[in-house]
C-alpha cells in the first residue's frame, strides 16, 4: 500500500474533497456509508490527510478537556442557590 | 436525531418544534423536580458555554441565571423532554445576543483582523486560499511536540479569539457534543450553515494556535515548501 508523496500532492483534488468533509466525518455527521468508506480509504492512503485527521482528533480532545465544566463544584454554589430560588419562587 | 422544521421561525422563538416524549404537565411538583434535575445535570455545560461567550465569570453567572429564569417561565412550551438540552442552549444563546443588542455592543469579536472571518465563501478552497503558505505547510504536518506541549490556557485563549458565531458552533459541537441538527436549532440557522461555520471556525482556531505556537517557538518558522 503506497503512501502519497506529500511534496507533490498535498492538496490534490482527492484531498480537497476529503477536507471538505473532514469535520462532518470526525463529528460523525456523515450518514452515507459509501461516502464514509471513500473518505476513510483516501485518508488511509494519504500521508497529509492522515496527519491532519490525527491532528484534528487531538485538537478536538484538547478543546473538550480544556473547555468543559463537568462538575461546577463549590465555586458555583452561589449560582446554584440563585437558580434554586428562581425555580422555587414561580 | 432531530429533524428540522424549515417553516419554523428560528430567529424569534425559543419554542422547539413539537415531537414525541411529552412532559406530564398535570403534575406541577413533578415538572419542577424534572426541570431542576435537568438544570443541575446541564449546569456545567451551560456555565462553560456562557463563560466562553461572555469571557467574564460574573457575566456568565448572570447569563445562566437569566436563561434559567426564562426557561422556567416558558417550560410549558417545551413539549418534548428529550429536547431540553438544545432548548436551554437556544435560550442561553438568544439571551446572550439580546443582551449584546440591549447594551448596544457587538458580541465579543476576534483579533483576526487580517483575514476574512465572514461566513461567505466557506468552502475549503476559499478558506485555504486565505491562509499563508507558512500556515498551510504547518497545517498538513504539525509538529507532534506542539500538541504535547499545548496548554489548556493557550486553547482557551484561541477559542476566545474566535468570532462569536464560530466560537459558539465549535463549543456546542466539540465541547457539548450537540449534533449539527441540534446546533442548527440552538443557533436558529440551517444545518448547512452549521457545517460551514464548523469548517471555518476550526480553521481559524488552528490558525490562532499556530500563531501562539510560533510565538512560543513550538512551531518551526519555516517549513520546506510543500505546495
Amino acid at each position: 500500500m503506497s503512501k502519497h508523496d506529500k511534496s507533490s500532492d498535498t492538496l490534490d483534488i482527492g484531498c480537497l474533497e476529503a477536507i471538505e468533509n473532514f469535520y462532518a466525518w470526525l463529528d460523525d455527521e456523515i450518514k452515507d456509508p459509501g461516502a464514509i468508506r471513500r473518505l476513510e480509504e483516501h485518508i488511509r492512503h494519504c500521508d497529509s490527510c492522515y496527519s491532519r485527521a490525527e491532528m484534528e482528533r487531538a485538537l478536538t480532545r484538547h478543546i473538550r478537556q480544556t473547555s468543559r465544566v463537568d462538575d461546577p463544584g463549590p465555586s458555583l454554589d452561589t449560582l446554584k442557590d440563585r437558580l434554586r430560588k428562581i425555580v422555587e419562587e414561580k | 436525531m432531530l429533524l428540522i422544521n424549515r417553516n419554523w421561525d428560528y430567529h424569534h422563538s425559543n419554542a422547539i418544534p413539537a415531537a414525541t416524549g411529552k412532559i406530564d404537565m398535570t403534575a406541577g411538583k413533578n415538572l419542577k423536580n424534572w426541570f431542576s434535575q435537568n438544570i443541575e445535570d446541564n449546569l456545567g455545560a451551560l456555565f462553560g458555554v456562557a463563560l466562553r461567550l461572555t469571557r467574564n465569570r460574573s457575566n456568565a453567572e448572570d447569563l445562566v441565571a437569566e436563561s434559567v429564569a426564562k426557561a422556567w417561565s416558558a417550560v410549558e412550551t417545551l413539549e418534548d423532554r428529550d429536547r431540553f438540552r438544545p432548548w436551554i442552549f437556544r435560550i442561553l444563546h438568544n439571551r446572550f445576543i439580546s443582551d449584546c443588542r440591549k447594551n448596544s455592543i457587538r458580541p465579543p469579536e476576534s483579533t483576526f483582523t487580517e483575514i476574512d472571518t465572514s461566513e461567505e465563501g466557506s468552502d475549503v478552497s476559499s478558506i485555504l486560499l486565505e491562509q499563508s503558505d507558512e500556515f498551510l505547510n504547518w497545517w498538513v504536518n504539525p509538529e507532534q511536540e506542539f500538541f504535547n506541549q499545548l496548554l489548556g490556557e493557550q486553547i482557551r485563549l484561541a477559542i476566545d479569539s474566535l468570532p462569536e458565531v464560530f466560537r459558539t458552533t465549535v463549543l456546542l459541537i466539540n465541547v457539548e457534543g450537540l449534533g449539527y441538527d441540534e446546533t442548527a436549532v440552538v443557533l436558529g440557522v440551517p444545518t448547512g450553515t452549521v457545517r460551514s461555520r464548523m469548517k471555518r471556525g476550526r480553521t481559524l482556531l488552528q490558525r490562532a494556535l499556530w500563531q501562539q505556537a510560533r510565538d512560543a517557538g513550538l512551531a518551526a518558522r519555516s517549513h520546506r515548501s510543500q505546495l
